[in-house]
């Protein structure tokens, strides 16, 4: 738990570095002096550099399937489903396009996946749209498996694309217009919203 | 037509040692020695090393369809989707990581999918959605934009994970995004 919390610290502190002073110009031995640590003790929690920003994205999809999880417990597969598909692009453009695309490149020089394309999320979001469509509050009749894996590669794809186009649209809400008119929403949007969104 | 000729010897060229090698470890040098063309003269024509790269992704939009839009939209879109996929799966996974990279640097001349083919794929969707085939209710552009999006994402994932490419999965990917009943080849 410590260790999360501390690695979390060193996070949240480089990328507000990030930010500020731009990716390029923040060295480990800055991040080290703002935290009072040892750059062997930073390489403990985070290898490298740029491993800042794809732990990042590792955190911010595991605490959306938290968050889901709840929602689904409270029966509101509605908000868990905006949840689980909108934490990345709202963590992306909480970063801005500059920073999501040294992710991205990252990401191809890695082969790295993403975190939030994990098997786990997969289901949730299947599971998410089954339920809606049991509710006969979604409109398509489509197998949810598949609509989840069109769903999480459409985000994929805007995504990099607005990265590479420098951020020239809405992502948040370009994507949340795909999903509605995909899943044939029914019911009124605001079902879709979560607690922190309000 | 002499023209045209040291053109086509520097696609070819470029595209055996891509391939090969991948992009990364050939030269422009390796690229205008082996098509017997000068450097300067494939700078003049703005060749460069990146745009050779997206050329071989370009889809050939003068292949004619084999489906009739008119009879089958949605086998025209099929059509239509292949000529731009048939490029992208052409040379693994390697060298469309590659293409990728360029296109987040910024250095690659085009956006990933080319407008020409994007505005075709526009008029498809249009024509499909006249013959009312088409369930999901946007207007056919933002309806492209998620379909060409959705295809980024998925070749994405196909260069970083090696996966195959499962083109069925692909055309059951659009007919999901249109919210049609079918999206297949006629014959």
């Amino acid at each position: 738990m410590r260790t999360e919390e501390k690695k979390q610290q060193l996070i949240d502190s480089a990328l507000q570095l990030f930010q500020s002073k731009g990716y390029e110009n923040v060295s480990i031995e800055e991040i080290c002096r703002r935290n009072s640590i040892s750059k062997p003790t930073f390489y403990k929690y985070i290898p490298a550099k740029e491993q800042v920003l794809a732990h990042y994205f590792e955190q911010v999809s595991r605490q959306a399937m938290e968050k889901a999880s709840g929602y689904l417990a409270e029966e509101r597969p509605a908000a868990a489903l905006q949840t689980l598909l909108g934490a990345v692009n709202d963590a992306a453009e909480r970063l801005g396009p500059e920073l999501y695309r040294i992710y991205w490149s990252y990401r191809i020089r890695q082969c790295a996946q993403a975190d939030f394309r994990s098997s786990e999320l997969k289901h949730m979001t299947t599971d998410c749209i089954a339920i809606l469509q049991q509710k006969s509050e979604i409109d398509s009749k489509e197998q949810p498996e598949k609509l989840a894996m069109v769903l999480l590669d459409l985000s994929e794809g805007l995504g990099m694309s607005w990265a590479a186009m420098n951020g020239a649209f809405d992502l948040g809400r370009r994507y949340q217009n795909s999903v509605f008119s995909i899943l044939g929403v029914l019911i009124a949007p605001s079902a879709y919203r979560t607690s922190e969104a309000s | 037509m002499k023209n045209r000729d040291y053109i086509d010897r520097l696609y070819a060229s470029s595209k055996r040692l891509f391939v090969e090698n991948g992009y990364d470890a050939v030269t422009m040098d390796e690229i205008c020695e082996s098509a017997g063309v000068s450097k300067p003269t494939a700078y003049a024509a703005k060749l460069t090393k990146p745009v050779l790269l997206a050329r071989l992704y370009r889809p050939d939009l003068s292949e004619s369809l084999s489906a009739d839009p008119k009879a089958d939209p949605l086998g025209s879109i099929a059509d239509h989707l292949d000529r731009l996929l048939d490029r992208i799966f052409s040379y693994g996974p390697d060298l469309l990581r590659d293409l990728f990279r360029l296109e987040l640097d910024g250095r690659k001349p085009d956006y990933f999918i080319e407008r020409a083919w994007y505005f075709e794929l526009i008029e498809r969707i249009e024509h499909a959605r006249t013959a009312g085939l088409i369930d999901n209710q946007e207007e056919a552009e933002s309806l492209a934009g998620m379909v060409a999006n959705f295809l980024i994402g998925y070749s994405f994932e196909y260069s970083i994970s090696s996966a195959d490419e499962k083109r069925e999965n692909l055309y059951e990917g659009v007919r999901c995004i249109l919210r049609v009943r079918r999206i297949d080849h006629a014959n």
